[in-house]
């Protein structure tokens, strides 16, 4: 009998436990999807600016012509992208991009008299920091994932869920140092 | 402390010292001569028949009087301390500097920055207020101390009189945050005054190892925790933290909030040794340098942002 008793304390604990697990890998799992949604939606924040930082500069920086196109063409690409790994691709490109440009605008002191300039630079520059910190809060989140998603014995609840590793994100070169425009026109 | 600060300050140290020295000869002359009354009126008491117990009840109330008188007699002294050196030590680095020794920061802000639990308004008390700006932010300090002291507790059917230490004492901080904040932020050590925030908040887990063992963070959403607690942000309070000591941090709703536990009154003057090491200042002024470079990392100082909706 006692025997018995052991037995279904041993199997509710076992069931506890993959209880406590999966519901734990979830959560998880839903913290990445968080992250990768407000990335998501301040890359549409951008993505929407763009076209007004277009517009608003091309009438000063004549010279930025070529620059100004290809940033036209990158979004237009990052629209037609095939995939989530693509896109994030293109964006970083964007993000560099987009952080020489407003170098090279430096050399225009009658834009910083424009005010529908100074609100879109401010609104770029703001949006490439909360970029910034939803991105590592994505990695924070995968890295946490992963380690459930491999470790023993979360790995046989997440195996049996049918999780894999997320890989994280990784800034393209040119978009690991979001550009601090409002420092670089001394604002 | 810079050198040209230094030497604008020398002569006020100077004065200050004279001032000091005054001070002290005052006491020992206000304790000689109560001594000697208490003394003249024991001996005069013996003479008319009293025992040696009436000697010493007057010496002894001769100097319990005098022991009472001493911090009003050094008062002017500590207070021209911090009215001199205070405001010109922090023009190094703020501006539109407002002093007030016998001011504090608000109840409200103490409550504000969900770092204590609640304590009535009349247990809050505070000196050495400074009301500043640095370039766009508003910033204002003071030392706190809140709660704690003797309490009567019902104990065995009766009242027993228990020491309850403070919900805080030390410096305390408040900075406009001079972004879209959409929520709040918490961080504190270990061993804090609370072990969890007061409002429902979630744990968040930053990804700095050294920092999530100093500090706990919760926050009402966990991408605005990584949105203000930057790498940069979370070196500098991991380096003072591990420092100069217990130090938790929250932004809660357009406000920054730093607190700094100790003790110490970081402005009191020292009554022996010296006044013109530059030592004396360093303590408290390299708190006033944290504050700043924490603002300075947020990038406060600079009122461009517009709220993103």
């Amino acid at each position: 009998m006692t025997f018995v008793w052991v037995l279904i304390v041993l199997a509710a604990g076992a069931v506890g436990l993959v209880v406590a697990t999966y519901n734990r890998l979830i959560g998880l799992k839903n913290q990445i999807d968080y992250a990768r949604g407000a990335i998501d939606a301040l890359l549409k924040k951008r993505f929407d600016l763009i076209p007004n930082l277009v517009e608003t500069v091309k009438a000063y920086a004549k010279h930025e012509r070529e620059t100004l196109e290809r940033v036209t063409e990158l979004r237009s690409r990052v629209g037609r992208a095939q995939s989530d790994d693509e896109r994030f691709r293109l964006e970083g490109e964007l993000s560099g991009l987009l952080g020489r440009l407003l170098v090279q605008l430096e050399a225009y002191p009658q834009l910083k008299a424009n005010e529908n300039f100074l609100e879109l630079q401010a609104s770029l520059n703001e949006i490439e920091e909360q970029l910034a910190a939803s991105r590592r809060a994505y990695n924070a989140a995968v890295v946490q994932f992963n380690n459930a998603v491999e470790m023993f014995p979360s790995n046989m609840v997440a195996s049996w869920m049918g999780l894999k590793p997320r890989p994280v994100f990784q800034a393209e070169e040119a978009a690991r140092t979001a550009p601090d425009v409002g420092r670089m026109f001394g604002s | 402390m810079d050198a040209r600060t230094y030497a604008r300050l020398r002569p006020r140290i100077a004065a200050l010292t004279r001032e000091r020295r005054a001070a002290w000869a005052m006491l020992a002359a206000v304790w000689a001569g109560l001594l000697l009354a208490g003394g003249g009126l024991g001996l005069y008491l013996l003479r008319l028949g009293g025992r040696p117990v009436h000697l010493l009840a007057s010496l002894a109330a001769a100097g319990a009087l005098a022991g009472w008188l001493t911090p009003t007699l050094l008062y002017p002294f500590k207070e021209r301390f911090k009215r001199e050196l205070v405001k010109p030590l922090l023009e190094g680095s703020l501006e539109a500097v407002a002093y007030a020794p016998l001011g504090s920061v608000s109840v409200l802000d103490l409550e504000g920055s969900l770092l204590f639990k609640t304590v009535p308004p009349d247990e809050v008390t505070g000196e050495d207020l400074v009301v500043a700006r640095r370039g766009e932010v508003g910033i204002r300090f003071s030392e706190l101390r809140a709660g704690g002291g003797l309490r009567r507790k019902p104990r065995l059917g009766g009242e027993r009189l228990v020491y309850e230490a403070p919900v805080f004492q030390g410096l305390f901080f408040v900075a406009d945050f001079n972004k879209p904040s959409p929520g709040i932020v918490v961080a504190y050590p270990e061993r804090w005054f609370l072990a969890r925030p007061q409002i429902e908040l979630e744990r968040v887990r930053m990804e700095d190892p050294r920092f999530e063992r100093l500090f706990k963070v919760f926050a009402s959403d966990r991408i605005f925790a990584f949105y203000a607690l930057s790498p940069a942000f979370m070196e500098t309070l991991a380096a003072f933290a591990r420092g100069a000591g217990p130090v938790a941090f929250s932004i809660v709703y357009g406000k920054l909030y730093l607190a700094l536990a100790g003790g110490k009154n970081r402005l009191e003057p020292p009554l022996l040794g010296t006044l013109y090491s530059p030592r004396l200042y360093q303590g408290f002024l390299g708190e006033v340098e944290l504050f700043l470079k924490l603002v300075d990392d947020l990038r406060l100082n600079r009122r461009i942002w517009g709220q993103m909706s």
